[in-house]
């Protein structure tokens, strides 16, 4: 018997892994060909012994869960952090009424100033920061208005130039992105 | 029960989406849907039922602390099977440092392969049982590397395609390693064919 196909490809077609045209050639050959059937058989053979016949135990699917801390937010917890304040916050609120501290009244008042002066700090804090945002809002204007001058002397090359440069560039990003995730997977 | 009933219906990938919103109890249904071809595997790979339970319970826990990563476009079975392969070749290489790198140079080419054109089918004589063990035995003798594919082949019934997926290897590598297993296995049964 001659052109024997080669013994990969044999091992392929056991696995039926072969185009369909080489599956047929090759099936035809085994009916003529008694080594290559041989060969054939005696893979099928060793292969018939690999099956999946191991049972796990009845447990394993609850010594798996066991061992599992559920994923995302847990509502039994918040809820369970909520009335533990809860219940700390009415403690130290009748604590402090039981001990006179909130029937006092200079201590109360004493006590009226210091949130007083703390939210006027927060205040004056959040005055700070409104006028630098007006300052950088102001700043951001005179850019704008600047690159609108530069632009409208350029004329329409520049604009192009700079999409076109956003663009590849948006591109190139979306290119490392997806990189990092499928390196990630691997 | 009718959680278990609606998660016995849900694909792996709807299994997966509530196991992240918190459902821990969904997870048990991808244990029930995978324990026996991942216990098979690691039993098959390791050859000792107590250690393929151990290593298949942190199999699946090491599946679920990574499921985050887990991208919905792939086949749940080949990303698992992944994780289970790199685990047991962990395992394995610590067990067994005496293994050689399949990947060394000169493995692939140098060794040229005797294969006997004409063999005799006498295994199908042997008893079924002593046929098992023979074949386990000689399966304990192929290179990690190489055992994987034939149990992810035989065992767990993986595609080409899967395998080369699970072991990050290309397809054609993949066709040869199987061939040459073959061939090994062929080789260590030999005295009983």
């Amino acid at each position: 018997m001659k052109d024997h196909p080669d013994r990969v490809e044999l091992s392929a077609y056991m696995d039926s892994e072969l185009p369909a045209s080489e599956i047929g050639r090759i099936g035809r050959h085994l009916g003529d060909c008694g080594a290559c059937a041989g060969w054939v058989g005696l893979h099928r053979s060793i292969a018939s012994g690999l099956r999946q016949d191991v049972e796990a135990p009845a447990d394993f699917g609850d010594l798996v869960m066991r061992r599992l801390v559920p994923y995302g937010h847990d509502w039994r917890l918040t809820i369970a952090a909520s009335v533990v304040f809860m219940l700390f916050t009415l403690s130290t609120g009748a604590a402090l009424i039981g001990w006179g501290l909130l029937s006092d009244a200079r201590a109360t008042a004493q006590l009226g100033a210091t949130a007083a002066a703390a939210i006027d700090r927060a205040l004056s804090f959040t005055r700070s920061v409104a006028m630098l945002a007006e300052m950088m809002f102001d700043l951001a204007r005179v850019l704008i208005s600047s690159l609108t001058l530069v632009l409208r002397s350029l004329g329409p090359v520049l604009p192009l130039a700079l999409l076109a440069a956003v663009t590849i560039l948006t591109y190139l990003l979306g290119r490392s992105i997806a990189a990092y995730r499928r390196s990630r997977f691997a | 029960m009718v959680t278990e009933s609606r998660g016995a219906n849900e694909s792996d990938q709807d299994l997966v989406v509530r196991v992240l919103r918190g459902r821990k109890d969904a997870f048990g249904v991808i244990v029930q849907r995978y324990q026996r071809a991942i216990v098979n595997f690691t039993c098959r790979m390791v050859h000792d039922y107590e250690t393929a339970l151990d290593l298949s319970q942190e199999i699946f826990t090491k599946a679920y602390n990574s499921l985050d990563t887990y991208k919905p476009g792939y086949k749940f079975s080949t990303w698992l099977y992944r994780i289970a392969t790199n685990h047991v070749i962990d395992f394995l290489r610590k067990k067994e440092p005496q293994w050689i790198s399949i990947d060394q140079p000169g493995d692939e080419g140098d060794r040229p392969m005797e294969i006997p054109v004409e063999r005799s089918h006498g295994i199908e004589q042997m008893a079924f049982e002593e046929k098992r063990e023979k074949i386990e035995a000689a399966i304990q003798k192929l290179p990690p590397s190489y055992r994987r594919l034939i149990v992810l082949r035989h065992v767990n019934e993986c595609s080409y395609d899967e395998i080369a997926r699970i072991c990050s290897l290309p397809l054609g590598t993949v066709k040869n390693r199987i061939f040459r297993a073959r061939e090994m296995l062929r080789a260590a049964l030999e005295g009983y064919l």
